[in-house]
C-alpha cells in the first residue's frame, strides 16, 4: 500500500510588480482559489528579513499552511505551496527549491507553464519518497547531475566554480546553486563550509552513489522465471539510458511501488497488484506496460491467469569515495587546489569513512 | 502614469496630440521644438528618452510618424516602451491621412486613451499604525469602514474603484508597525502619488516629519507627495494648517471614518494627479 501522501491544495508562481504589487502568474490546479491578499501576505514574509534574499520559508496564513521559495528581489519571484492547516509545510522544503529552480530558469516566455502539473505531482508524492529515492533523483535532473559528476571528477570545489561550470557547460544563466546543492547536503553525498583563504563557500564530495540493476530478491521464484533473469543478466550492459531508467523506476512513486509488491510477494495478477499497490486499474496498465518494456518485470501464462513476475530490481548504492584521497593529494601537489582546502576535504573524508552499502 | 502623446509627421508636422494630465515646471512646447528633430532623425524603431525634472520625455520613429510620450518619471522605462512600440505599430498599420480626418482623429483618440488607461497609477499610503491608513484605503473604495483596529501586516493593495481621467489607480498602504518600517521602501517605490498619513496629534505629527518624511523622499524622489492629517474630530487634533506648516507639504484635513470625506478626497486625487 502507498504511504500517507500529503495533499497540497495548489502551487502557484507569483511576480513582484514595483507598480501594482504581486502578480498571480501562474497556478496549479487551475481552479485553485488565491486572494490577493494572500500573495501579497507571502510577499511581504519573504522580504521582511533584513538581507531580502532568495530562500525557502514555511508559514500559516489564515487556514493555510504555506512553503514558499523567493528568487531574491533581483528577479523577484516566489514560487509558493499552499497546504491544508494539517499539514506540515518544512518537509517540501527540498522538493519546492527544486521545482522553483526549475521554473525561474524558465520564466522566459513563461516556458514552464505546461510543466507545472508535472511539478505539481512530484511535489505531492515527495513527503514519501525516501532517502535513496531522493538521491536517485539527482540523477533526472540535468543540472543536479551535471553538479555531482563534476564534485565525482574534482572531488572539491568552490561555488563559484561550480556555478561558473554551469552556465559553461549547460548554457544556464539564472540558477540558485544553494537550492541546486540542499538536496545533496541532506543526503550526506556533499558537505558545504568555508576554508580559510578561499574566497567562496566550497563543496566537497563525501559519499558516492549508483543506480544499478540486480535479479530480483523475491522469493519463490519458478524455473522458468529464474531463466529469464539469467539470460537478461548474461546480455546486461550498463549505459546513460540504462542509468535514466533505474533512477526513474526509483524515483517514480507508483513504480516504485509495484516493485516492491511484487518483491515481497513474488508473483502477482493485474488484480491483486492493483489491489495491494492502490493504483487504479486504468491507471497501472500504464506503468506494468513501462516496466515491461524496460526488463524489470515479466508476464508469465499460468493456468489461465496472466501472472507478473519481477526479472531485476533497481536499487541505489552509496559507498565511501575512496578514490578522492589519492586524487586530491595529487590535485594539491599540482597547485590546483590550496593547502587548507586539501586538508580540509581530507577531514572530511576521515569523517566519512566507514561509508555504508544501502 | 503618460500625461500627454504627440504625433509628428514628416517635416515635423504637427499630427495629433493629447494632454491627459498637466506638465507643470516645464514649457513642454518650448521642450518639444528641440525634442522633435531629433526624434525624427533616429533610426527607424529606435526609442530614446530625456530626463528633465519630474518628467520622462520618450520618443519614437516608425514608419512616417514620430511618437512622443510625456509620462512621470516614476513610470518605468520599460513600461513607457511597451506602450510606445505598441501605439507607433498601430499607428502604422492606420493609413492615415495628413492632416487627419475627423473619423481617424476620433480613432486616434481611442488608441491614445487605451495606451494611457495601460499604465497603472500608483498612490501609496504612509504613515505610523494606527493613522487611519486602511480607513482611508476602505472609504476610498465604498467599502465598509472598519471599526475595530486590526494592524495591517506588511501592506495592502487594492484598486482605487472610480478611475481618474482615463488612469486606474491602485492604492496600496503600507503596514504601519515599526517592525514593517525596514520594507517600507519596497511599496513605496513605483509611487506616483504619495500619501503621508498622520493622526494629527503632535506626536505623531513629529514623528512623522523626523522618520516618514526622509524614507519616503529617499525611495520615491519624482513621486508627488500630500500629507493627510486625518482625525482632524479629535480633542488633540492640530489644525490642517499647523500639520501643514511643520510637515512642510501641501495637507488635507480629515475624518477617515466620515464618509462625507470621500468625494473631497477622491477629488483630492485628481487634482494631485491631473495638475
Amino acid at each position: 500500500m502507498l504511504e500517507e501522501e500529503s495533499l497540497p491544495i495548489g502551487l502557484i508562481v507569483v511576480k513582484w510588480d514595483n507598480k501594482i504589487g504581486t502578480v498571480l502568474e501562474a497556478r496549479y490546479p487551475d481552479d485553485v482559489v488565491v486572494s490577493p491578499d494572500l500573495t501579497m501576505k507571502i510577499y511581504g514574509a519573504h522580504v521582511l528579513g533584513e538581507a531580502r534574499e532568495a530562500g525557502f520559508i514555511s508559514m500559516k496564513i489564515d487556514s493555510l499552511n504555506i512553503a514558499s521559495y523567493f528568487a531574491g528581489v533581483e528577479l523577484n519571484y516566489y514560487v509558493a505551496l499552499l497546504l491544508k492547516p494539517t499539514e506540515e509545510a518544512a518537509i517540501f522544503e527540498d522538493a519546492l527549491v527544486e521545482v522553483a529552480s526549475k521554473i525561474f530558469e524558465n520564466l522566459g516566455e513563461k516556458k514552464y507553464i505546461d510543466k507545472l502539473p508535472e511539478f505539481y505531482k512530484f511535489l505531492e508524492k515527495y513527503p514519501a519518497m525516501t532517502r535513496n529515492q531522493r538521491i536517485a533523483s539527482i540523477l533526472l535532473d540535468p543540472i543536479k547531475s551535471f553538479v555531482f559528476r563534476i564534485l565525482l571528477e574534482r572531488g572539491c570545489l568552490t561555488k563559484d566554480e561550480l556555478q561558473e561550470e554551469i552556465t559553461k557547460n549547460l548554457g544556464v544563466k539564472t540558477f540558485d546553486i544553494n537550492a541546486i546543492l540542499s538536496s545533496m547536503i541532506k543526503s550526506g553525498l556533499v558537505v558545504v563550509e568555508w576554508v580559510e583563504g578561499v574566497p567562496s563557500e566550497v563543496v566537497f564530495l563525501v559519499k558516492d552513489f549508483e543506480v544499478v540493476r540486480i535479479p530480483p530478491r523475491a522469493k519463490n521464484i519458478p524455473p522458468n522465471v529464474k531463466n529469464i533473469v539469467k539470460d537478461f543478466f548474461a546480455r546486461y550492459k550498463q549505459s546513460p539510458r540504462e542509468i535514466a531508467i533505474i533512477a526513474r523506476a526509483i524515483t517514480d512513486p507508483e513504480i516504485y511501488e509495484i516493485i516492491k509488491t511484487l518483491r515481497s510477494h513474488g508473483k502477482m495478477t493485474l488484480k491483486d497488484l492493483s489491489e495491494k499497490t492502490e493504483i487504479p486499474p486504468e491507471k497501472i496498465l500504464d506503468y506494468i506496460g513501462w516496466l515491461r518494456r524496460n526488463n524489470f518485470i515479466v508476464e508469465i501464462e499460468e493456468r489461465n491467469e496472466t501472472c507478473f513476475y519481477l526479472i531485476s530490481e533497481p536499487m541505489v548504492i552509496t559507498f565511501y569515495p575512496e578514490y578522492q584521497i589519492k586524487s586530491v593529494i595529487e590535485k594539491y601537489n599540482e597547485g590546483q587546489i590550496p593547502a587548507r582546502q586539501a586538508i580540509r576535504y581530507l577531514m572530511f573524508l576521515k569523517e566519512a569513512y566507514g561509508g555504508e552499502r544501502t | 502614469m503618460i500625461r500627454q502623446i504627440y504625433i509628428y509627421g514628416n517635416n515635423r508636422t504637427p499630427i495629433f496630440s493629447r494632454k491627459y494630465a498637466e506638465v507643470r515646471e516645464v514649457d513642454i512646447n518650448e521642450l518639444l521644438k528641440f525634442i522633435v528633430p531629433v526624434a525624427q532623425n533616429l533610426s527607424e524603431g529606435s526609442i530614446e528618452h530625456t530626463d528633465i525634472t519630474r518628467y520622462k520625455i520618450s520618443y519614437m520613429k516608425l514608419g512616417r510618424f514620430t511618437n512622443i510620450f510625456v509620462s512621470d518619471r516614476t513610470s518605468e522605462q520599460q513600461r513607457i516602451e511597451e506602450a510606445i512600440v505598441n501605439f507607433s505599430r498601430h499607428l502604422e498599420t492606420m493609413n492615415l491621412n495628413t492632416p487627419p480626418t475627423l473619423e481617424e482623429i476620433k480613432i486616434l483618440e481611442k488608441i491614445s486613451e487605451e495606451t494611457v488607461s495601460l499604465i497603472p497609477v500608483k498612490i501609496c499610503l504612509v504613515g505610523f499604525g494606527g493613522v487611519g491608513k486602511t480607513t482611508l484605503l476602505k472609504l476610498l473604495r465604498y467599502e465598509e469602514i472598519p471599526l475595530r483596529y486590526e494592524p495591517t501586516i506588511f501592506g495592502e493593495r487594492a484598486m482605487l474603484v472610480i478611475p481618474v481621467g482615463p488612469y486606474k489607480a491602485v492604492l496600496f498602504t503600507v503596514g504601519g508597525q515599526e517592525r514593517f518600517m525596514p520594507i517600507w521602501d519596497i511599496l513605496i517605490r513605483g509611487s506616483d502619488v504619495i500619501f503621508v498619513v498622520t493622526d494629527s496629534t503632535p506626536e505623531n505629527v513629529e514623528k512623522t516629519k523626523s522618520q516618514v518624511l526622509p524614507i519616503v523622499r529617499e525611495t520615491a524622489r519624482y513621486a508627488r507627495i500630500v500629507a493627510i492629517a486625518n482625525k482632524q474630530d479629535l480633542a488633540m487634533a492640530l489644525p490642517t494648517y499647523r500639520v501643514e506648516q511643520i510637515l512642510g507639504l501641501k495637507t488635507f484635513g480629515c475624518v477617515a471614518i466620515d464618509p462625507a470625506y470621500r468625494e473631497p478626497l477622491l477629488n483630492l486625487i485628481k487634482e494631485v494627479l491631473l495638475s
